[in-house]
């Protein structure tokens, strides 16, 4: 005895007589039984039957003479090419949507693109008025530390601050120089993503340490451009701008001459600026200080 | 075993009749094949020929899509254009009548869509109740009403569009090409390229949700 589901399933089969005879014997036996059952088949006949009684609709009469003219009107090129276009549009009306979000997509790229490869330098900066230096600020640290392994295998690290806690964001707020608005968009670049901030270079000689900076800036396309103070317990502060995919081989480099550690240590009550990062590069500062002997 | 002369006039009748139509089918193929070859040439009046063929198939298929006369008038329009201007890329794989309701099916059910998306058939729903309210609630049948009594009401038929109007695209189109227009199963297998296992379940599929549509809105 099939049960009422089965039985359902076959309803099409049974009031075509598409079924073989076992199982139409089958589903008469349980229609017999079940009520339930044969009254569903009752209102499957009705349906069927519904749908095929619909009643008859026919064009109007000057169908052909309407057609004719609307081929004619294609016919004409700019006609031809509307009705290719509207033709896309209907034979695939989800169209628009994709359509849209290709567009968006590309002009997403293209502005990227333009940004990306628009020429970007600090010096600039300077000129206009945007130079490290009077964009220098107070600006006091939380204590709390973010340590990130970086590519070069140095735990690098950065002091938390407003500006290196949006490189969690899609975009980073930047002020760059030559540009007016106070304040632009750009995408993640390699040093959001490895959180390139400020530094601390802890060193038993920070003559060496400097003059070690000194020399591998150029061979990473790097540059010096401060120098704050030296004070008594021989720490120093410098400025450097370095491409923003170098910072790995800039914190490798520091402890393949000479640093002990890079990061770990607390900035101290002074911090001359926190770190800038255009598309292309990054602008940081480098404690450097005396380590303990 | 004995033959009664009503069951033998049966036969014979069935046998002519099986006959004629596949006499009918072959010679439609060969004459549709025909004006195909002249349109393509550039024969106006040998489309006309095959639109004066069409229309009402055509016409009907649109309109059980759209659910409106002008809208299916346009669609049909727009049908019988799209073949017209896609005619010399029709290889003759299959037959003329296969390839045009493919066309048919296609734009229906995309236009179909589009008007769903936006609200029309709800608001044609709502504004035609709104017109035939009175009138349709009169004629709502009671608790007991033996459903194939509910046949000749115009309820049901009423109930029957709404049904299919609310159906999935792709049961839609099977319900109008099998319940509605008649097709076979096999014509309707090569017009939607689908097994014909498919074919059949599917329509079972539709015709279901349909009847519990009605089931729900007639009892």
């Amino acid at each position: 005895m099939m049960d009422c589901e089965r039985v359902a399933d076959y309803f099409r089969e049974v009031y075509e007589g598409d079924s073989d005879t076992q199982t139409e014997k089958k589903v008469e036996d349980h229609l017999k039984s079940c009520a339930a059952c044969r009254e569903d088949f009752k209102w499957y006949r009705v349906t069927v039957h519904a749908l095929a009684n619909l009643e008859r609709v026919v064009p109007p009469n000057d169908f052909l003479e309407q057609l004719n003219s609307r081929i004619d009107k294609n016919s004409s090129l700019f006609q031809f090419f509307i009705f290719q276009i509207k033709n896309l549009l209907n034979s695939a009306p989800a169209a628009p949507v994709p359509i849209s979000a290709m567009s968006l997509a590309f002009v997403t790229v293209c502005a990227f693109l333009v940004y990306s490869y628009a020429p970007t330098d600090f010096s600039h900066g300077e000129k206009t008025g945007l130079s490290l230096k009077t964009n220098s600020q107070n600006v006091t640290l939380p204590s709390g530390q973010v340590s990130r392994p970086v590519d070069s295998g140095v735990v690098a690290s950065a002091p938390f601050s407003p500006q290196s806690s949006t490189f969690s964001r899609a975009f980073v707020p930047y002020d760059g120089p030559g540009r007016s608005s106070a304040v632009s968009w750009h995408f993640p670049t390699v040093a959001d993503q490895i959180g390139a901030d400020n530094l601390t270079v802890e060193s038993p000689q920070v003559d060496l340490a400097l003059e070690t900076l000194r020399n591998i800036l150029p061979g990473i396309h790097g540059r010096l451009v401060d120098e704050r103070f030296r004070n008594a317990f021989g720490e120093a502060l410098v400025g450097v701008i370095i491409p923003s995919n170098r910072y790995g081989d800039l914190t490798s480099a520091l402890v393949n001459h000479g640093a002990i550690e890079v990061g770990a240590r607390s900035l101290g009550s002074e911090s001359p600026a926190p770190t800038k990062v255009d598309s292309r590069n990054v602008r940081l500062y480098i404690r450097f200080t005396q380590a303990p002997k | 075993m004995t033959f009664n002369l009503e069951t033998i006039l049966n036969l014979i009748c069935l046998t002519l009749a099986s006959v004629s139509v596949i006499g009918s089918s072959v010679d439609n193929s060969d004459e549709d094949e025909e004006l195909v070859r002249r349109c393509a040439g550039g024969d106006r009046e040998a489309f006309n020929d095959l639109v004066l063929k069409y229309q009402k198939k055509v016409f009907s298929v649109a309109y059980r899509f759209v659910g409106d006369p002008e809208e299916a008038n346009d669609l049909a329009q727009e049908i019988f254009t799209a073949a017209y201007q896609n005619l010399k890329s029709f290889r003759g794989d299959s037959k003329f009548s296969t390839w045009l309701f493919q066309i048919a099916t296609n734009r229906g059910k995309n236009r179909f869509k589009y008007l769903k998306r936006r609200g029309f058939f709800m608001n044609k729903g709502s504004s035609d109740t709104d017109d035939e309210g009175d009138q349709f609630n009169r004629a709502l049948p009671d608790q007991t009403a033996n459903p194939e009594e509910l046949l000749s009401g115009n309820q049901i038929r009423r109930a029957v569009v709404e049904a299919i109007n609310e159906l999935e695209p792709d049961h839609k189109e099977i319900v109008i090409l099998r319940d509605i227009e008649g097709l076979s199963y096999d014509e309707i297998a090569r017009i939607l390229n689908l097994p014909e296992g498919t074919t059949k379940s599917r329509l079972h599929r539709a015709r279901m949700v349909v009847k519990e549509k009605l089931k729900k809105v007639l009892s």
